[in-house]
């Protein structure tokens, strides 16, 4: 059986021996990131000058993707000519230990992050076209587009950091600006009450997390992953077991990574946040940072405790219990929703959990097929959302099941294309989703012993529970006559082509998935 | 649809086109741009010899041509790519006679030494199937090479392996007799995609459509009929290709060695046909459906794909994603087009199901990880496996592998078994059914009866039987027990009801007892019995729900209580009724007496008492089908329907059966009159099929305990090896 340690000199961690570059050195390498930065100061600088609300919409709107282009474009070039990994940012002479880690799980997660970006640009742009006409949502378009990209900055360094300080400080940066996204409806209660829960709860986890951190850094007398599994091994060869300081450390930094990611017991501002926010930013919360978060997870895993399945502190036994909490809190919690973004929040959080299902095996196959979820998530969730999105603009801003009642007869694409994204949530065949939980599956499965298997029992009863409030939607859509009015509706073209080329590798990657997976495994898996 | 663009959309599409352009032109500088530090040092490896095995022409596998007297032939290339000598031990077909894998008549030439290859320096071999001797219409197999190459990690390496093809289908319609089960099972999918184009192009001639879908099921049962006259009846095992013929083969998902491997044999063929059957009858029965035309038939024809692909499917996950494919369309023909209550049945049905199949996706997993090497059809070499005749030739009981504890291979039986289970549907599963037969519409109920049931039982055949032949040896009596259970509690339940097509739906919980006492027996009468029973029960049940909804369409009600004296009014109606209850308590001279009275032949050696009891069950189906009968038909007509409002058209009367729905239930009727005084076509169909699988279960021969090692053993070789293993077996029994 593979193991994480094994990884920790393939995928994840850096290379072995390695010194970091000096500062001035490490920016040929930070080309991706500096492009977002770039991005922002350009974004700004349009806003400013540009004068014509349609030119500036557009505008921003070409910077914003350019620069995602050539974020995603490198990271996906570094992906296909194999650099060798580097650490980067060892201050100005170079060596030492380094703050960002330059390397294949970077790439992919960067690729990843470009592409959910891009697609929000795509769900945000058409409502700032049309000025003053949906309800109280800020109109200035450099805004939003600019705190995009600030955003993906921060999920870049998160899935790059290799240092507890990087760490805390991408966390923060993700953070602290979906909490302005979050709160992006001005004067409207839910949106405004939404951000506020967000920064509570982000306040305490991070306050939390922070904690930890100082109890590993007071353990180890380093902020470093690398330094701190060698300090952490040491200790553990010493005593024979794993020090309890250290857990309780990891189990503090666990609050701050569960809350990113929306794990129980830290799941409770997502419904909130979720239904407040206006949709394209909650479409991009419940797929970006999160899986932002998982990879921070991945990362700090691997590389900071060399956690294995083999190793004798309880983090299979931990995360699992986390793993199984979050499907079934998100998915008993959804049934009985009435919103519809509510109610794909709280799927949301049981899609996290799935994640985690395949990321406490500590494999390879687990890692690999936690990307390759997130990656056929990151296409179905956002298709829900933007078919929610464009029924609630075409009636007023209603969510509720009610307004998808009848919509089988009153909108035939939408509905079609809302049910093929239903379903693959659900996991059901021939769709992407299902073969997403497939490979989690068979990663439980493939590390065997009873824990998995119970875990991988847990789980695929879960997905008996999902499929029954994403049939209520489906249910409402076509078993169910509208309640107001039966006249035919069209959503915003643009909408359609988008929900619909979303729909596309949906189905595709239920039926013929081996290139994408191959990719990402090859990706992954790279022996340097 | 570009007229009604304004100039400001336009120059809004053109700006949105200008900037992707743009995006994409950045995307491409970055990847132009150099990359840092690219340059790798180049590995520096010891010299080793690195066999690679190539058809001569082309890639993947070995495709035989006809070189004419039914002689083909192909050539493969042996090259040694690596950068030392390599030595090729010997060539062979892979097959052996305690395993016959390959049709006979397939010979390698080879010259039976070992040969010494330098590096690049390539041999060619000649591959000949003279197939004048065999019954095989193809051949799939492979030609191992054993050489001393290295695997990648330095231990001595597997042979590697080529897949050979070929088909000996010849003349103008060669082409469809070597894709017949695609073309059956991907047909219906044009009716998906008709009926889409036809919504977008806003096309309102439902009715023609509907004539479509008729058409395109019509060409499927003339497919089947071709399938039923083609296929050979006597081909088993030893005749090669596992005993499956119309077989195709191809790699689908290379990473997780999944293939797209469909074929039939003796327990399948029936059910292709009784599925295509089934599935043109159900179109004539859903002449009544008047909402939403287009939809319907979109559904319906994606439910045949997905019943058609789970008879035909010979790969694990195939057969999954099939048989998940039929829950959607099954869902929403229940629940859009059902009765009164059809959202609950529909949602009832689909958790159901669901709950079963998420159990059955974790035991198929089991299977592909624990499974034994063997090689992709194009000849690669995979380590796991999900083709069901490779798994059936593992040795799962001897593995000693657990789940949580529990032996794995009962766990996986269990799991597999209930996700089959709940199809059947057995007591206690069984309550979904009478919800969904009475919400569905008359066609969907038909289908549901007629084949989806049969997919539970089939898949115990296909799956759990030959998979796991020895955990099915400790499960079959509490398969009969439970068999037994259903016969008689479906039954009595049958007795109680006053909604006709309730009590039609719990027959059929009595009647897919059958099935499962029949196979817990294991014994050939009783598997053949089984499939004997589920071919006919398919088509009586059909007959009875189509003649439901006679009644149905007509007053909007089935409840018994308010009949009464039907046969004056409708007589011709009456009769049918008659014969399709006559044949469904197993009258004999119809054709549900035989698969009773073989179940009770096959299970009565076994299960003496289990047989007494369930043979008891006999007279309380009698009793309900007559007295239903007596309630519907006979005595005095009810004077008040003549003011019914359903009968205003019809000046008061009953309209006799009208000549479409005719049309659907005189075929089955035929069939139905036939098989009762002539059962042997369907017999013969089955008998084959029936003792082979019985073999496999019954004394797991040298093809169920599987030779872990995949080369062939040379002749005297093969006598040691068996010996050892009888021995190797004897030790296992004694340490037990």
């Amino acid at each position: 059986m593979q193991t994480l340690s094994m990884l920790a000199s393939a995928a994840v961690g850096a290379p072995q021996g390695a010194q970091a570059l000096s500062n001035l050195g490490s920016l040929e390498y930070y080309g991706p990131e500096m492009g977002l930065i770039a991005a922002v100061l350009l974004i700004v600088a349009a806003d400013l000058i540009v004068k014509e609300h349609r030119t500036k919409v557009l505008s921003v709107a070409g910077i914003a993707l350019a620069a995602l282009a050539y974020s995603g474009g490198s990271s996906l070039n570094f992906l296909l000519s194999g650099v060798e990994p580097q650490l980067l940012f060892g201050g100005l002479e170079g060596g030492g230990t380094g703050l960002i880690v330059f390397d294949d799980f970077t790439h992919v997660f960067r690729v990843l992050f470009a592409v959910v970006s891009g697609l929000i640009v795509l769900f945000v742009v058409p409502g700032m076209l049309d000025e003053g006409a949906s309800t109280g949502e800020r109109h200035n378009p450099g805004e939003m587009l600019m705190l995009l990209m600030v955003l993906t900055l921060g999920m870049n360094m998160m899935a790059a950091s290799c240092n507890l300080l990087m760490i805390y400080l991408s966390i923060e940066t993700v953070s602290v600006i979906s909490f302005v996204m979050a709160g992006f409806k001005i004067g409207d209660r839910k949106s405004s009450e939404g951000a506020l829960k967000y920064v509570i709860y982000g306040g305490v986890a991070s306050g939390v997390m922070l904690y930890g951190m100082s109890w590993i850094y007071g353990l180890t007398h380093s902020f470093d992953l690398g330094e701190i599994s060698v300090a952490l091994s040491a200790m553990q060869a010493k005593s024979g077991t794993f020090p309890e300081a250290a857990f309780i450390g990891v189990a503090c930094m666990l609050v701050g990574f569960g809350y990113k990611v929306s794990a129980a017991p830290f799941h409770m501002w997502t419904p909130d946040v979720y239904e407040g926010a206006p949709t394209p930013v909650t479409a991009f919360l419940s797929v970006g940072p999160k899986a932002a978060g998982m990879a921070v997870l991945i990362r700090f895993f691997a590389d900071g405790l060399d956690a294995s399945s083999a190793s004798d502190a309880p983090w299979t036994v931990v995360l699992g219990c986390m793993a199984m909490a979050t499907m079934t809190v998100g998915n008993l919690s959804a049934l009985n929703q009435e919103n519809v973004k509510r109610m794909l929040a709280y799927s949301s959080i049981a899609h996290a959990g799935y994640m985690l299902l395949g990321f406490c095996v500590f494999t390879q196959t687990g890692i690999t097929a936690i990307v390759f979820y997130v990656v056929a998530y990151c296409f179905m969730n956002l298709g829900a959302f933007l078919i929610v999105m464009a029924i609630a603009e075409t009636n007023g801003g209603d969510e509720s099941m009610a307004a998808f009642r009848g919509l089988g007869r009153r909108a035939v694409v939408p509905a079609a294309v809302m049910t093929v994204f239903l379903v693959s949530l659900a996991g059901i065949p021939p769709l992407a989703g299902f073969v997403g939980k497939f490979y989690i599956f068979s990663a439980l499965l493939e590390s065997g012993g009873s824990w998995n298997w119970v875990l991988a029992v847990v789980g695929v009863l879960n997905s008996v529970v999902s499929l029954f409030y994403y049939a209520r939607v489906i249910r409402a859509m076509y078993l169910e006559d509208a309640t107001a009015g039966s006249e035919v509706i069209t959503v915003r073209r643009i909408f359609g082509v988008t929900s619909f080329a979303l729909a596309i590798p949906t189905l595709v990657l239920g039926v013929y998935w081996a290139p994408v997976y191959d990719f990402v495994a090859r990706s992954l898996s790279r022996l340097h | 649809m570009f007229k009604q663009l304004t100039n400001q959309t336009k120059r809004f599409w053109s700006a949105a086109l200008l900037a992707l352009l743009a995006t994409f032109l950045l995307a491409a500088g970055a990847f132009a741009a150099g990359v840092p530090g690219a340059e790798k040092a180049a590995a520096v490896a010891a010299p080793a010899g690195k066999l690679h095995v190539s058809p001569e022409k082309g890639a993947g596998r070995l495709e035989l041509r006809s070189v004419g007297e039914g002689v083909y032939k192909g050539n493969f290339v042996i090259t040694n790519q690596g950068t030392g000598p390599l030595k090729v031990v010997r060539v062979v077909a892979r097959t052996s006679a305690q395993d016959p894998r390959l049709p006979k008549g397939v010979s390698v030439r080879w010259a039976g030494k070992a040969v010494s290859l330098a590096p690049q320096q390539s041999q060619t071999v000649q591959v000949t199937w003279s197939s004048a001797a065999t019954r095989a219409q193809q051949l799939f197999g492979h030609v191992l090479v054993e050489s001393d190459a290295l695997a990648a990690d330095g231990t001595p390496g597997r042979a590697a392996a080529i897949g050979i093809h070929a088909e000996k289908f010849s003349g103008p319609l060669a082409w469809l007799w070597s894709h017949i089960l695609s073309i059956m099972v991907f047909l219906p999918l044009l009716g998906v995609v008709g009926m889409f184009v036809a919504h977008l192009m806003g096309y309102r001639d439902d009715k023609k459509l509907r004539l479509g879908v008729l058409g395109l099921m019509g060409a499927n049962l003339a497919l089947a009929a071709g399938l039923y006259l083609k296929f050979d009846s006597s081909f088993i095992k030893v005749h090669g290709n596992d005993g499956y013929q119309f077989m195709e083969r191809a790699v689908w998902v290379r990473s997780l060695n999944i293939e797209y491997f469909i074929g039939i044999d003796g327990i399948s063929v029936s059910m292709v046909l009784l599925t295509a059957l089934i599935s043109f009858v159900g179109v004539l029965c859903s002449w009544s459906i008047n909402k939403q035309m287009k939809g319907y038939f979109a559904m319906y024809c994606l439910l045949v794909t997905g019943m058609m692909g789970t008879f035909v499917a010979l790969d694990l996950l195939l057969f999954f994603v099939f048989w998940e494919v039929m829950l959607l369309p099954m869902y929403f023909l229940i629940g859009i087009w059902g009765g009164p209550r059809r959202q609950y049945a529909a949602i009832k049905f689909f958790i159901y199901t669901l709950s079963g199949s998420v159990f059955m996706l974790l035991c198929f997993i089991f299977f592909y990880l624990n499974g034994d090497p063997t090689y992709l059809v194009d000849g690669q070499a995979a380590a796991h496996s999900l083709a069901i005749p490779e798994l059936s030739r593992m040795a799962w009981a001897t593995k000693g592998l657990t789940i949580l504890g529990i032996s794995a291979v009962k766990l996986v039986w269990v799991w597999l078994f209930i996700g089959f289970a709940i199809k059947i549907p057995m007591f206690p599963f069984h309550t979904w059914l009478p919800d969904a037969h009475v919400e569905a519409p008359t066609a969907i109920s038909v289908i549901l009866a007629g084949v989806l049931l049969k997919m539970g039982t089939y898949g115990i055949m296909r799956i759990n039987m030959t998979i796991l032949p020895e955990a099915t040896q400790w499960a079959a009596p509490a398969m009969a027990v439970f068999g037994t259970i259903g016969i008689l509690y479906g039954a009595f339940c049958a007795m109680a009801q006053k909604d006709l097509k309730k009590l039609v739906a719990y027959s059929s919980v009595s009647h897919m007892g059958f099935t499962l006492l029949a196979l817990g027996s294991l014994t050939p009468m009783g598997i053949e019995a089984c499939i004997v029973q589920m071919f006919n029960h398919g088509l009586i049940t059909s007959m009875l729900f189509t003649l439901v909804g006679v009644v149905y369409d007509r007053v909007h009600t089935r409840d018994l209580d308010k009949f009464g004296g039907l046969a004056s009014e409708m007589p011709l109606y009456t009769s049918f009724m008659g014969f399709a209850f006559m044949a469904s308590l197993g009258l004999p001279g119809l054709s549900g007496f035989w698969g009773e009275a073989m179940t009770f032949i096959g299970a009565f050696p076994r299960y003496r008492v289990l047989t007494i009891i369930a043979a008891t069950g006999v007279i309380v189906t009698a009793a309900y089908h007559l007295w239903a009968l007596q309630r519907m038909f006979l005595g005095k007509f009810r004077e008040e329907w003549r003011k019914s409002d359903y009968l205003k058209d019809f000046g008061g009367k009953f309209p006799e059966i009208n000549k479409r729905e005719l049309a659907s239930v005189a075929p089955l009727a035929v069939l139905v009159l036939v098989l009762g005084f002539y059962p042997r076509p369907l017999l013969n169909l089955i008998d084959a099929g029936a003792a082979e699988l019985h073999r496999m279960i019954d004394k797991p021969g040298p093809t169920q305990i599987a030779q872990l090692d995949e080369r062939p053993a040379l002749p005297e070789l093969a006598q040691n090896k068996s010996a050892d293993q009888t021995k190797a077996r004897a030790k296992q029994e004694t340490a037990r």
